[in-house]
């Protein structure tokens, strides 16, 4: 994953992984956990009490202003609560005791032939499910991993090839576009040759496989010069929407990389959306030790979660634990200016400044260096010598600024 | 906070924010690779001239590091000596005064570049000028005949000789330095810095520096074509009184000044293009203290003026793609 230089500290390269990794299929759990995000003016109080019979695919919440949000499996709501996490980010969690049969809610409507719809109706399905479509707008389906150590793509290209055959078509109905660009990396590019190569709507193009161009906001202007009206879909996301308009429902799978303390990907795992991770690590025999941290997603973006009891979403792309030894120990080193984060920020931002604006609260600094275009990428932390917590000093910043504009709002 | 199921076994886990991994750049190694760049200059010049070397060097490296340590305990800052930057202060110090120089006033330039320095402004990372510079500069314009190289090397056996070629320039104009060959000047057989004046071994560590990533080229690269372009304007309007570029590369503290001294990190810029600039500047100025000034050599005084042209410098930045204005 990480190829630097034999003689010390040129960049660093910092490669995805590849390749086709074992899949494990693992059974619906024995407790689900769904977490509704709670955003403020949009608390999406459940329309489900504890104790509530509930069916895989029924909605959870109502309302038009709410978010589309489903159940993943079948069963009893055992138990409601709230879960802050870090970032401010709050979520209302729901257990469901599943139950020992998988009913389909009745109310799932799917069009069988999907294909076939009308484009406005599928696209107004799509975004009341949250999907960012805008209209006109070139379609990318991204094969490059979300994160370093993530290894899913390969799987659902190479296994899934039809339904994104399928999907390629549906991007191009709703995004009235009339081909689909598929990002893919050089070692990919045979296989998707086999699968796209037909279709004479497909622009195949090769991405360097290096962090982070497999990022959305980073994509397009890997793929070409004028990056302008770009949309990006990951094959989970395509494959989720064809689900959507054809089952009435999300996907209620979700293939998760488990990564190695070696930093590598080791086993893939079909799971059960809402599945908690306590449950993938014991069906791998991994125990989470004292002071142990346990990532979900990538190395570079993962959250930390604070106990096991978190569970699989349908953006969670990895899980790994990283042993107490190998933590790096945050600093509150001095910045001595070595420019090695200005260098390697894909936004040519001035993290340096950022991160002492922040430092010293001086937030308005941070928003005339345009913190708004930091994409979180955590390459200026990755390789800062003095080992500073850039990102956070960042996402500090932004999130003061957000708090100013929203007293600002309030005083007008 | 959510509390979930009762069966969840809790332990003590760690929670950090991303990213959850580092590329294992480290301050203290760096310092560290910049000590073994200059190790091959320093075991050049204790050949050349035995135990003063060593005396001049060992002692700025002890006085470098009780300063920080005095300075860090008087700031209540961390104790950080160990992580080698006082060392590099140190041995750059020691790299650029002659061998004979009296042990308190190595003592004194390090205490002045230390405290006026860098700790004045906070230390580690706030010094907006190179500490080794300020320090070299206050006893150069205090104790001149300590530290002038027409008097101070008179007493030593080296197999060259022992006028200093920038002296000659400035006395006796080009015509007087054609008695330097200049591969002997390359291969540090001049009068000079301590370590600074062995051209080859400063350049080979410099090298060494910039393909170990700790340095960039951008600096040291325009740092010497500031220093040819303007020496070569200079040649060109009178050969018989300016002397040539590659002469003004091979003396002095040119190539220690465009590999060690400019490169200090929080006293340069950090964006490409005020790097180049940065070090063009540092280049010129050299050339234009050694014709104009009553200093022979220009490279620290040059260097000053460039470090305190860096914040504005670095504000020129390279736009963010996609941003529209």
């Amino acid at each position: 994953m990480n190829i630097r230089s034999i003689f010390g500290f040129l960049p660093p390269n910092l490669l995805y992984s590849h390749g086709k990794i074992p899949v494990v299929n693992m059974e619906i759990p024995g407790t689900a956990i769904i977490f509704i995000d709670i955003v403020p003016g949009r608390e999406n109080i459940p329309d489900i009490k504890v104790g509530d019979e509930i069916n895989t695919g029924q909605r959870i919440l109502s309302g038009d202003n709410s978010l589309l949000a489903f159940s993943p499996v079948t069963g009893r709501v055992k138990k409601i609560y709230e879960v802050h996490w870090i970032d401010d980010r709050r979520y209302r969690a729901i257990d469901i005791e599943t139950g020992p049969k998988d009913c389909i809610d009745p109310q799932c409507k799917g069009h069988g032939n999907y294909l076939e719809m009308e484009k406005d109706e599928a696209r107004s399905i799509l975004e009341k499910a949250g999907y960012n479509l805008t209209f006109p707008a070139q379609p990318i389906l991204n094969f490059l991993e979300s994160d370093l150590s993530v290894s899913i793509n390969t799987n659902l290209l190479i296994e899934h090839g039809d339904i994104l055959k399928d999907g390629v078509q549906l991007l191009k109905k709703i995004t009235a576009s009339e081909n689909v660009v598929i990002a893919i990396t050089e070692k990919l590019k045979g296989e998707a040759d086999k699968i796209f190569g037909s279709d004479k709507s497909t622009i195949i193009k090769v991405v360097k496989s290096r962090y982070p161009n497999g990022m959305k906001e980073i994509l397009p202007g890997a793929v070409s010069r004028n990056s302008d009206n770009y949309l990006v879909f990951s094959p989970g996301e395509v494959m989720s929407m064809i689900s959507l308009l054809k089952n009435g429902h999300p996907s209620l799978d979700k293939m998760i990389s488990l990564i190695g303390t070696d930093g590598q990907p080791v086993k893939n795992f079909r799971v059960r959306i809402g599945t908690p991770v306590e449950d993938v690590l014991s069906e791998y025999n991994l125990d989470i030790g004292e002071n142990d941290k346990l990532v979900l997603g990538g190395a570079m973006r993962g959250r930390a979660a604070y106990h096991t009891h978190f569970p699989v979403t349908a953006d969670t792309d990895a899980v790994f634990i990283q042993r107490k030894n190998d933590i790096m120990e945050p600093g509150a080193e001095p910045c001595v200016g070595c420019g090695r984060c200005v260098w390697i920020c894909p936004l040519k931002l001035q993290v340096n400044l950022l991160a002492r604006y922040s430092e010293f609260s001086v937030f308005q600094g941070c928003r005339d260096l345009d913190i708004d275009f930091c994409i979180e990428c955590g390459l200026c932390s990755y390789v800062c010598m003095s080992r500073r917590p850039l990102v956070q000093f960042i996402t500090f910043a932004k999130r003061e600024l957000e708090k100013i504009k929203e007293e600002d709002g309030d005083a007008v | 906070m959510g509390m979930p199921s009762d069966n969840v076994k809790y332990s003590t886990i760690t929670v950090t924010p991303a990213p959850h991994i580092h590329s294992g750049a480290d301050f203290s190694k760096v310092m560290y690779s910049v000590i073994l760049a200059l190790l091959p200059a320093a075991l050049f010049s204790i050949y050349m001239y035995k135990m003063d070397a060593l005396r001049v060097m060992a002692l700025a490296v002890a006085a470098s590091m009780a300063a920080e340590y005095i300075f860090q305990r008087m700031f209540g800052k961390a104790i950080t000596i160990n992580d080698g930057s006082a060392i590099v202060s140190g041995v750059l110090l020691a790299f650029i005064l002659p061998p004979s120089v009296p042990w308190w006033l190595v003592v004194t330039a390090s205490f002045v570049s230390m405290l006026v320095g860098k700790h004045i402004f906070g230390g580690k990372g706030y010094n907006p000028f190179n500490p080794v510079l300020i320090g070299w500069a206050a006893i150069r314009l205090s104790w001149d005949s300590y530290i002038n190289f027409d008097y101070a090397m008179i007493n030593y056996h080296v197999p060259f000789s022992l006028e200093y070629p920038l002296s000659v320039l400035k006395k006796a104009g080009a015509a007087g330095v054609d008695k330097f060959a200049l591969l002997d000047l390359f291969l540090g057989k001049q009068a000079g810095g301590l370590g600074a004046a062995v051209i080859f071994l400063i350049l080979l560590g410099g090298l060494f520096l910039i393909l170990r990533g700790v340095i960039s080229w951008r600096i040291p690269v325009s740092f010497l074509a500031g220093v040819a372009i303007m020496a070569l304007v200079f040649w060109l309007v009178d050969s018989g009184k300016y002397a040539n570029p590659l002469f003004h590369i091979v003396t002095g503290n040119v190539m220690i000044g465009a590999f060690f001294l400019s490169t200090d990190y929080s006293s340069s810029p950090v964006n490409k293009t005020a790097m180049v600039l940065y070090g063009l500047g540092c280049g010129i100025f050299t050339v234009l203290f050694r014709v104009w000034s009553v200093y022979p050599d220009g490279v620290v005084f040059a260097v000053l003026l460039m470090n305190i042209m860096n914040p504005l410098l670095d504000r020129i930045r390279p736009k963010v793609p996609g941003k529209v204005k």
